[in-house]
């Protein structure tokens, strides 16, 4: 069962992230804010985070980013924006996001990328542990 | 007490010393030594009567009678001692009389008694003839000593003759005329001349007295004449006449030299020509006269600022120079009324007669020069300073006016330049202002005050007179009164209900190159200071003012000041008096009054310019703010549909819902609503780029080909023929490429969408770069025009373009030329719109030039030379 966790203040968008992130063997929990997230993270352990940039500050999701690596180096997290600049990517790369959307970058259909980046994201977690087990335990 | 007036008194205290001196009066009657001869002579005979007496029993005749008679003779003659020796008693002229007679009487009887009658006889003659020295006069006494004595000498001529035992002729007058006799008559006759020297000294004593109260009174009645008009100077400073106290002097010295001609004339530094200013007794038709200075007596006069005393204009000497003005002048005198910055005026006064005027008259006609001279000065002063309060005080009023942050540029100029020219204020004519435009290269009208032509000004003045004398008793000032009617004229030209002023129209179209042979107020910016242009100067701008006032206005004076701010030269302010009577020159004492006014209009407009500045800023701030929030929320919700509608199309997939491609129905309407979404986003795009604070990246570049790159890109879009006209070697500026580029693109753009929307037939857009030197050489920039041929910018939408959300178009957002203007202005250039509308427009862009090494090398070396040169 991959746990998923999503963050964004606005209910709609919460919703559609919701919906791109679900599937089979999938458990998907929601917050509205970063605290809730926070709080959320400490404790679950999730596979992969999807989480807005702008909520209640304005880099809000850097906190439930850096919560999450925090808790788990091998949570993927996926940052979403309304408008992103070139400096906020680059910050939100090097704290180690797995990727960083803009949500309405003209042309593209942000929900389905959304879909298909957690995918990405599960199987490079998948990957990270496998390989971690296999470097640390063995 | 002026000075004039202590030297006067301290000459009179000096003249009255000398009088006192001759207090005595000189005795009347005797003359000198002889009362004390008399008394002597007296004395001698008394003691001979006494001897006689005592001897009395010699002389048998007589008897008693004669004894009584020696002694009635020897009282009588020691009284008669007395009284001569007393001086109050022998000044009384009876007394005299009665010694004289007494005299007379007491030496011939005794004569008579004894028998002698030779040898006293001139003692006994002669003495008396002097003591009767008052009767007789010098020439009485000289008569009577000779007729006695040529009597004398006929008697004993004739004695001799009839007498034959006389003896010789020489016995006889060796016998009558003896040593003591002799020496008693040279005695007499020598003191008695001494005296009489000493009287017709008295007479030049008495003379000269009477010369030095004529003198004396003379200078009182001047001194009183001078108190008056120092008097009349202090009075009048309140209300100053000048003509009124040179009237005052006029007829002062008139009466004291008592001449029946006079007249002051004033000069006229201007026209340099004297002008009658007051006068007594010229006929009328010399009132109008005018001389210039070399001409006649006066004008010599002036010419040499020396005084000119002639006695007779007949004599040959002044032939040549004597102009007649009245034929029948005789005598004339003229003094200059100078100062110490030249000559003020010339005091000319004329007399029938010949030689009527003498060196004192001289003496006081300069003295009442001097007087002139500062009452001149006093007055002058004072007009002086009442103009300078009046002009401040305006310029105080006025300046408290436009405070207010609800003025406009336009009507806080306005106000000033009524103040510039109202009578309350500075009192000029006319006022133009001219304002730099293009990077400090051009001067371009802005605004204008005053009349075109006479009509217009004499009306304008009419109204005001009528005006003021409509506001006289009442508590409105003329100048509130006129600043309210500035204020209000200038909001109806501002919303078009009523023409501007004519000659404020014709400034406006105005526009001239910057540089030191186009005239004085490009000069005045270059050289920062004041320059007057005297009527007689040639100047090249008077092309300009011919241009703008109808009639050929080429022959008046006028100054130009320029409006120095913080940031350097703004503009100039011109100004002129013309159609006022006088054409009054234009002279430098004014000048600070006209130079604050430039002052407060150099900050006002940079005040305004701010102000302005601050209040598109934080429009655009605020606007900024707004977009930010605004494209946050409609992102939002653009994101809503745009995951709704992916969401509809897998919900509709996994129901296995036909027609879901592209060109079935479901999947065409779905395609549509993706297709509104992208085209809002891309909205939004140019929102958030707006919204979001302009960085810069800065690197130095040739603009040129940052300009050519911009326009490769988007040919493709444009689709019309964009020629660039530019120089080949390139021009280096500090700019963000991709910021620039961005710029150049819009400007293209947009003018490519205004050709469109007109639906010009063959659309073209021409673009041309250069490099621009500013005025001072302080900062070159490159120009970079874009032309097309378009509709063009109506003038009053010139600035409003620019603004944020500003749109002519119905579906642009207004923020392209915004965007265009916050990029390049926070490169330190400027952009602005200045193509004929109706004729295209023309987007100016100027960027500042940087020196790379390569190009300052270039240019040091050309300075090089050209100093070698």
């Amino acid at each position: 069962m991959k746990k998923i966790l999503v963050v964004d203040d606005e209910p709609e968008l919460k919703g559609q992230l919701k919906w791109a992130a679900s599937g089979e063997d999938r458990e998907v929990m929601s917050a509205e804010s970063a605290e809730e997230a926070i709080q959320l993270i400490k404790e679950n352990v999730f596979d992969v985070v999807v989480t807005d940039l702008k909520m209640k500050t304005d880099y809000a999701g850097l906190d439930v980013l850096r919560a999450a690596k925090e808790k788990d180096i091998y949570t993927q997290v996926i940052v979403v924006t309304a408008y992103g600049t070139p400096e906020v990517s680059v910050q939100t790369m090097r704290l180690g996001a797995f990727d960083y959307l803009e949500r309405n970058a003209p042309g593209t259909d942000t929900l389905d990328m959304v879909a298909r980046k957690i995918e990405l994201a599960l199987q490079f977690r998948e990957a990270k542990t496998r390989g971690s087990c296999q470097n640390g335990w063995n | 007490m002026t000075k004039i007036e202590a030297m006067l008194r301290s000459s009179l205290e000096r003249w009255k010393d000398l009088l006192s001196i001759e207090e005595q009066e000189p005795e009347p009657g005797f003359l000198g030594p002889v009362p004390y001869l008399l008394a002597l002579r007296w004395l001698i005979f008394g003691g001979a009567s006494i001897r006689f007496y005592l001897h009395r029993a010699e002389y048998s005749e007589g008897g008693h009678w004669v004894l009584l008679l020696v002694g009635l003779a020897g009282i009588v003659t020691l009284g008669a001692t007395y009284a001569i020796l007393r001086p109050t008693l022998r000044r009384s002229k009876s007394i005299r009389k009665l010694l004289v007679g007494l005299d007379i009487v007491i030496i011939s009887s005794l004569y008579l008694l004894t028998g002698n009658t030779q040898s006293d006889f001139f003692l006994f003659y002669y003495l008396p003839i002097l003591s009767a020295g008052d009767y007789l006069g010098p020439r009485g006494i000289g008569a009577a000593f000779g007729g006695v004595t040529v009597g004398f000498g006929c008697a004993l001529l004739l004695l001799w003759y009839i007498s034959p035992d006389a003896g010789s002729l020489t016995d006889i007058l060796l016998r009558t005329f003896a040593p003591r006799e002799i020496f008693f008559v040279s005695v007499v006759v020598t003191s008695s001349l001494l005296v009489r020297l000493e009287r017709i000294q008295r007479e030049k004593v008495l003379q000269r007295e009477y010369e030095l109260k004529t003198l004396l009174e003379r200078r009182e009645e001047e001194l009183v004449a001078l108190r008056a008009i120092d008097n009349a100077i202090v009075a009048q400073a309140q209300d100053p006449g000048l003509s009124s106290i040179l009237e005052l002097i006029l007829d002062s010295a008139l009466e004291i030299i008592m001449a029946p001609i006079g007249a002051i004339m004033w000069f006229n530094r201007w026209t340099g020509e004297l002008e009658l200013a007051t006068e007594r007794g010229m006929p009328k038709e010399c009132r109008l006269g005018r001389q210039r200075p070399g001409e006649g007596i006066v004008g010599l006069a002036a010419a040499r600022r020396e005084s000119v005393l002639v006695h007779d204009v007949r004599d040959p000497k002044w032939r040549g120079i004597y102009t007649c003005v009245i034929p029948e002048t005789r005598s004339e005198l003229t003094v200059p009324i100078v100062d110490d910055t030249g000559l003020l005026a010339v005091f000319n006064v004329e007399d029938t007669a010949v030689s009527a005027f003498c060196r004192s008259d001289q003496a006081l006609l300069e003295t009442l020069a001097v007087q002139a001279a500062i009452a001149i000065h006093s007055v002058q002063t004072y007009e002086k300073l009442e103009s300078q309060i009046r002009s401040l005080h305006a310029l105080s009023t006025i300046a408290t006016r436009i405070q207010d942050v609800t003025y406009t540029m336009d009507k806080a100029l306005r106000l000033l330049l009524t103040g510039v020219t109202a009578g309350a204020g500075l009192g000029y004519s006319r006022a133009m202002l001219f304002l730099a435009e293009d990077a400090q290269s051009r001067l371009e009208g802005k605004l204008a005050v005053g009349a075109q032509t006479r009509s217009e000004a004499e009306s304008t003045w009419q109204r005001l007179d009528a005006q003021w004398v409509e506001l006289q008793g009442t508590e409105y000032d003329e100048l509130d009164k006129l600043l309210q009617e500035a204020e209000d004229f200038s909001d109806a030209v501002t919303s078009d209900a009523l023409p501007d002023w004519p000659l404020s129209k014709a400034i406006q179209e105005v526009s001239m190159r910057i540089a030191p042979e186009a005239g004085a107020p490009s000069r005045c910016m270059v050289e920062e200071r004041t320059i007057i242009v005297s009527a007689s100067q040639e100047d090249p701008f008077r092309d300009v003012i011919e241009q703008v006032s109808r009639p050929g206005d080429r022959g008046l004076a006028f100054a130009s000041v320029p409006l120095i701010g913080r940031q350097g030269t703004l503009g100039a302010l011109v100004v002129d008096n013309r159609f006022l009577i006088n054409e009054r020159e234009i002279s430098e004492d004014t000048l600070d009054c006209l130079e604050a006014f430039a002052g407060v209009i150099a900050m006002s407009i940079e005040n305004i310019r701010m102000q302005t500045q601050i209040a598109r800023e934080k429009k655009l701030e605020s606007s900024r703010e707004f977009t930010a929030r605004i494209a946050h929320m409609v992102g939002g919700r653009l994101a809503v549909i745009k995951g709704t509608v992916t969401q509809l199309r897998h919900e509709l997939a996994d129901q296995d819902v036909p027609g879901l491609t592209r060109e079935g129905p479901i999947g065409s309407r779905l395609h549509q609503l993706t297709e509104g979404v992208r085209k809002a986003e891309m909205k939004l795009t140019d929102l958030r780029q707006f919204a979001a604070p302009l960085e810069l990246r800065l690197e130095q570049l040739n603009i040129i080909a940052t300009l050519r790159s911009a326009v490769a890109e988007i040919r493709h879009i444009v689709q019309c023929p964009v020629p660039i006209q530019a120089p080949s070697r390139p021009i280096l500026v500090r700019a963000d490429a991709q910021k620039m580029s961005e710029a150049f693109s819009e400007l293209i753009l947009n003018a490519r969408e205004a050709l469109e929307q007109a639906a010009i037939e063959e659309p073209e857009i021409r673009i041309a770069v250069g490099v621009q030197e500013s005025l001072k050489r302080r900062q070159s920039f490159a120009r970079i025009e874009f032309a097309d041929n378009g509709p063009g910018v109506p003038k009053e939408r010139k600035e409003r373009i620019f603004d944020p959300f500003y749109s002519t178009k119905g579906i642009g957002s207004g923020l392209g030329l915004a965007i265009v203007k916050e990029i390049v202005e926070e490169h330190g250039g400027d952009v602005r719109e200045n193509g004929v509308p109706g004729e295209g427009a023309c987007f100016v862009m100027l960027m500042p030039i940087v020196e790379s090494e390569t190009s300052n090398q270039q240019g040091r070396q050309d300075e090089e030379d050209t100093r070698g040169r």
